[in-house]
């Protein structure tokens, strides 16, 4: 039987990896654009950000794109494998 | 970690719509490309029979004006959504480009009327295709476009630039438009 994840659970955590599971394998959402998406402040999207780059989920890059400091965030394959099982014991409680 | 079924209910609604809004959000910069070219069209066509001998130029300057503002859009979406790899759905485009100058070479329609129907359903089967693998508002526009386009090549020969500046270039503009509130 699966588990559910109390770090993917947090409903604000929750929104961020299914916003970062629509985007295909590699791809990265710039953290602005996801902040907006979400309607999160800065503050709290970078903390919660941080919670699931300390657990491995998630990829936090900084780049130049078009000659613009960015902020991209990416899946990593254990966060998509775990938000995956997640939403399975999800499903299972509903039987 | 236990909840209710209740609440896996909610997660499961949550993470649909979450997945849901990235997606649109992806495609928003696609609603700001038909717009564009929804007055590419309308402009062009509506030159086309009114003004028949401008007609030459004037397409040149709004096809630059088109591939431009394309390319912005583009561009900027790359920068809120940075995909690995070559830009599949660009690199498709170019090529319906390519092959849509290989079959007017080849194929030659004889009058302009011609010309207009084989340009306009070209790009409509484009956008058929596009529908059916992202999204209903386009697979809808491209049979919309098609069978107004049919209508007006067969019952209104004489003003069929004017229908397909209305009807073409208008489609294009107000669902691009439609993306634009309503995926936001």
């Amino acid at each position: 039987m699966t588990e559910l994840n109390p770090t993917i659970h947090q409903p604000a955590r929750l929104k961020i990896m299914a916003s970062l599971v629509a985007l295909e394998n590699g791809a990265q959402m710039d953290f602005s654009s996801l902040g907006k998406l979400l309607k999160l402040t800065d503050g709290n999207l970078g903390a919660h950000l941080q919670t699931l780059e300390e657990a491995g989920y998630i990829k936090i890059e900084k780049k130049f794109v078009e000659r613009k400091p960015r902020t991209l965030i990416s899946l990593t394959r254990k966060g998509r494998y775990e938000f995956e099982e997640h939403v399975a014991a999800l499903k299972q409680i509903l039987g | 970690m236990n909840i209710s079924k209740q609440e896996a209910q909610e997660s499961l609604t949550e993470i649909e719509s979450a997945i849901a809004r990235t997606r649109r959000a992806m495609g928003l910069h696609g609603g700001h490309i038909l717009m564009i070219w929804g007055i590419v069209w309308a402009i062009g066509f509506a030159t086309t029979q009114f003004c028949p001998r401008d007609a030459g130029w004037v397409w040149l300057a709004l096809d630059i004006f088109g591939f431009g503002g394309t390319w912005i859009c583009a561009v900027k979406s790359r920068a809120r959504f940075h995909r690995p790899g070559p830009n599949r759905v660009g690199l498709a485009w170019l090529v319906l480009f390519g092959y849509f100058v290989l079959w007017n070479f080849l194929l030659q329609p004889v009058n302009e009327r011609e010309g207009i129907a084989f340009s306009v359903t070209v790009f409509m089967c484009a956008y058929v295709i596009m529908g059916l693998w992202l999204s209903r508002v386009l697979l809808w526009l491209g049979l919309a476009v098609t069978a107004l386009t049919l209508a007006g090549f067969y019952f209104l020969p004489a003003w069929f630039p004017l229908w397909t500046a209305i009807t073409g270039g208008g489609a294009l503009f107000f669902s691009g438009l439609y993306i634009h509130k309503s995926w936001k």
